[in-house]
């Protein structure tokens, strides 16, 4: 249980820690996004969308 | 249900949790023995309500509101990470103080890095700000998933099991830094379409992270267990020790020798040579 639980953490950890190397340079196309907490992210500058 | 309904499910699902988890953290004292933790818990809280207030307000507000406390949050995450990384190595004298150095080099490190990589580079319009925000956040995620994979690996040198509760709230941090950071490369490579169903999903899993350090709070051990190769540990702190405090070593022979002094001189009524008790012996 213990290496089931512990493997399972590590390869989540070292997916993110992947997918932190592979994550694009953000651009206009492509905008910068961060989904903190659990709130949901506003996407846009205001004034304008929702 | 519609994704809506689902959506505010989510939002206020770990509210309930949340509240629990500080109370409990209360009623157990444990908030003055994790006291950055158990700010971030009420932050946490106060940035939910908070960003339902705004959110019925305007966009704008909410615009506003959530990066602001996005960057606290950073902040705050930053305190957190720092306190499990000197619980990890508490009992360890010699090696608490190393980690802490190494911590503090380290951390502004990923400062100068995160406002380089904001301020490098093109900028997009009005984001210079958020851009410093999620740079920074990234790193600290970084972080985050790097301090579980060593408390994973060093777990049985320093004599830390996963039913501990410090791994328990090293690994809610871990699986929320580390799920963010798939989501934002999903949404940056397959485009924005998903992104309902990506937040949606990143917001599920905020909610079992504060189930996790629920559970860890309530129900996990603190107490060590005697590691298999905890005393590799062990050996590596008395050398951390001798080496930071080389000239204490030549100081400490004497103590050592006035103590047995006194302790022998207790228990037979005279000194350990036969002669009368030194006169600076009970001084």
């Amino acid at each position: 249980m213990k290496s089931l639980v512990s493997g399972a953490l590590a390869t989540l950890m070292l997916l993110g820690l992947l997918a932190a190397a592979a994550m694009p340079k953000p651009s206009n196309s492509n905008p910068q996004v961060l989904v903190a907490s659990g709130l949901p992210m506003p996407t846009c500058d205001p004034p304008g969308c929702r | 249900m519609s994704l809506r309904y689902v959506h505010y499910v989510l939002w206020f699902l770990p509210v309930p949790v949340l509240v629990c988890l500080v109370a409990t953290m209360v009623r157990r004292k444990i908030n003055t023995e994790l006291p950055l933790f158990f700010a971030f818990v009420l932050f946490q809280l106060a940035e939910l309500l908070l960003g339902a207030l705004f959110y019925r307000m305007s966009y704008a507000h909410y615009f506003y509101a959530y990066w602001t406390m996005a960057a606290l949050e950073i902040l705050i995450g930053f305190g957190v990470i720092y306190e499990v990384f000197t619980s990890i190595f508490r009992p360890f004298d010699g090696l608490s103080k190393l980690g802490a150095v190494l911590f503090r080099w380290a951390a502004l490190v990923l400062v100068i890095f995160a406002v380089l990589m904001a301020s490098n580079g093109t900028p997009i319009p009005g984001q210079r700000i958020t851009s410093a925000i999620v740079n920074l956040d990234r790193s600290i995620q970084v972080m985050q998933c790097g301090l579980v994979l060593l408390t994973i690996l060093c777990s049985s040198y320093l004599g830390l099991t996963w039913k501990h509760r410090i791994f328990g709230v090293a690994a809610g941090m871990g699986i929320n830094a580390a799920v963010d950071m798939i989501a934002v490369t999903i949404l940056a490579n397959l485009g924005q379409e998903m992104a309902t169903t990506v937040r949606l999903a990143k917001m599920a899993t905020y909610s079992l992270s504060a189930l996790l350090w629920m559970g860890y709070i309530y129900a996990g051990v603190e107490e060590r267990q005697p590691a298999r190769r905890l005393a590799r540990a062990r050996g590596w702190d008395y050398a951390l020790a001798a080496a930071l405090h080389p000239a204490d070593q030549g100081q400490a022979l004497p103590l050592i020798e006035d103590v047995v002094e006194r302790v022998w001189k207790e228990a037979n009524g005279k000194s350990k040579s036969g002669g009368p008790p030194p006169q600076n012996a009970d001084q």
